[in-house]
């Protein structure tokens, strides 16, 4: 760990940014669930690990560019059930 | 590894940067998960740094970039989106559920739904009305000739066609007295042999290929009201017999003196109501002259029925109007379709060249058949039926139509003698008795020294 780690560590670590980062993940949760089947499956894929290029062989789509229009629409249809911010 | 290295040929001046800023913006969510590869990272802020909007798109994602950091944070939001079952290949109907899982949309098809009922319910409803006019199309019956029609429809004014026994037509130049002699008196109006007559029976369930065009009489004269029939079969207008014998001499009345009888009567005062009432209870020397009208449709059995007054009929309907005088005199009618004026009756053009009479006798019932058929155009043009009852011949009706021969359109003297009238002449009244299933038209006279009358009515599209 370097001196910038510990900082931003220490940052992180307050209650206040500690109660912020969970309101955040309870928005994010509730905006997941209604987010649509295919966004869902993407959102998991890309959560356990995988790349575009996977997901696109996941997904049975020739195209790699529909993956990244999907991926850019589910982005933003999660952004606005979240407000319009990730904060 | 493939994707946006294969894609991306490098940043470039112009147009181009915005599509690539916006074709780079697609990545942004990857950006967030750590989902990019090494190519895509490496173009994502190579381009970021030559764009400000890119750039601050890229920092608005450090947020849930570090949010997502966190393994207990990707487990959790990973179990919540596997609390539903997944479809790995969702099909179409699924993928319609959920896009109608949208607010915007879910109304957006809800409108769709809507309109199209409304669409659907409004063109069926219009689509019922043309079939409440639509009538059934009457073939014509072309093996006989409009006249041989009107007078198998007419027995009364072809005797030699009802019985043997009735006396044989009498020739041109017999007395008024002898030739209605030969007059059927009270004939029964319908004819049962009209059908037999025209050989098979008329199927009016034709196919019904369009709308049929409506019509219906309707009056030019004012309405009044008294007590029609007892107008009209006042007994004091009975003519005696000398007074018919003077009538050859009135046949043979020059157009000349007819015309200046006419001028004559038309110089003399037009009675009041009050002044007819006064005449019609102290005097019974001016014998007046009336009118009885009934118009009445044949139906698909081939029986008439009577007419109301706001009756419909198509132009090929097959109609007949009943006529009846209370005194002795001639009757004409005339028809002007179409800018065409044509002499329904008397029917001219008989085979033997003999010229018909328009003569009828007091009380006696004339059937008169009247077809519009194919005379109505599209052109509105003038549509007029004149009836015309006068004591005395009128020579201007008789001479121009035995020059014109058979069914031709009337010369211009008669059309203009109807028009003259129409202009000069007071309109009469016609007294209206409505009965259950017909209308009749009692016209009396109230000049009691023209002996002249005329109901006219217009055929206007219903």
């Amino acid at each position: 760990m370097t001196i910038d780690d510990d900082f931003a560590g220490a940052a992180n670590s307050s209650p206040e940014s500690q109660l912020a980062r969970r309101r955040t993940l309870e928005r994010l949760s509730q905006a997941m669930t209604q987010l649509s089947e295919r966004c869902r499956i993407m959102f998991r894929w890309k959560l356990l690990g995988k790349n575009f290029p996977e997901i696109q062989e996941l997904m049975g789509q020739k195209s790699i560019n529909t993956i990244y229009t999907w991926d850019r629409r589910c982005r933003q249809r999660l952004l606005e059930l979240m407000g319009g911010t990730w904060d | 590894m493939s994707g946006v290295g294969k894609d991306f040929t490098g940043p470039r001046l112009g147009v181009d940067v915005i599509a690539m800023v916006k074709d780079l913006d697609q990545l942004l969510g990857g950006y967030a998960t750590g989902t990019l590869t090494k190519d895509e990272r490496e173009t994502l802020f190579a381009a970021a740094v030559d764009n400000q909007q890119l750039f601050n798109a890229l920092a608005d994602e450090e947020a849930l970039k570090e949010l997502l950091e966190d393994p207990e944070n990707r487990q959790h939001l990973l179990e919540v989106l596997e609390a539903r079952p997944f479809i790995a290949h969702p099909g179409r109907l699924t993928l319609l559920i959920e896009w109608l899982r949208k607010p915007l949309n879910l109304t957006l098809a809800g409108s769709i739904v809507t309109a199209a009922v409304a669409v659907f319910v409004f063109s069926n409803l219009f689509r019922e009305e043309p079939q409440k006019f639509a009538a059934p199309l009457i073939p014509e019956t072309t093996a006989e000739s409009p006249r041989d029609r009107r007078n198998s429809a007419q027995p009364k004014r072809e005797p030699k066609t009802e019985t043997a026994s009735l006396p044989p037509q009498p020739p041109s130049t017999t007395t008024l007295d002898a030739e209605l002699s030969h007059r059927v008196p009270e004939a029964p109006i319908v004819s049962p042999q009209m059908s037999d007559q025209a050989g098979a029976p008329r199927d009016f369930r034709g196919s019904r290929q369009f709308a049929e065009t409506r019509y219906r009489f309707s009056l030019v004269q004012p309405v009044a009201q008294g007590p029609a029939q007892r107008l009209f079969y006042d007994t004091s207008n009975r003519e005696t017999q000398p007074a018919l014998a003077a009538r050859p001499t009135a046949m043979r009345r020059s157009a000349r003196q007819t015309k200046q009888s006419q001028q004559l009567a038309e110089e003399k005062s037009i009675p009041t109501p009050s002044e007819f009432a006064k005449r019609q209870a102290t005097t019974t020397t001016s014998p007046r002259i009336g009118l009885k009208l009934t118009l009445e449709k044949e139906g698909p059995d081939g029986s008439y029925s009577g007419m109301k007054l706001d009756a419909t009929f198509g132009q090929n309907d097959k109609l007949r109007l009943i006529v009846q005088a209370n005194t002795n005199g001639y009757l004409y009618v005339v028809g002007a379709v179409d800018r065409h004026w044509r002499q329904i009756s008397p029917s001219f053009g008989e085979p033997q060249g003999a010229p018909p009479s328009a003569g009828v006798q007091r009380g006696q019932q004339i059937s008169i058949p009247l077809s519009l058929g194919s005379r109505f155009s599209q052109d509105p043009g003038d549509r007029k039926l004149f009836i015309v009852l006068s004591r005395d011949e009128i020579q201007e009706l008789a001479r121009g139509s035995m020059t014109a021969g058979r069914d031709a359109p009337l010369k211009q003297d008669i059309k203009d003698f109807l028009e003259g009238w129409r202009a000069t002449n007071e309109k009469l009244p016609v007294i209206l008795e409505e009965q259950a299933d017909r209308t009749n038209y009692f016209v009396p006279s109230t000049r009691a020294t023209t002996g002249r009358l005329m109901l006219e009515l217009d055929v206007t599209r219903s």
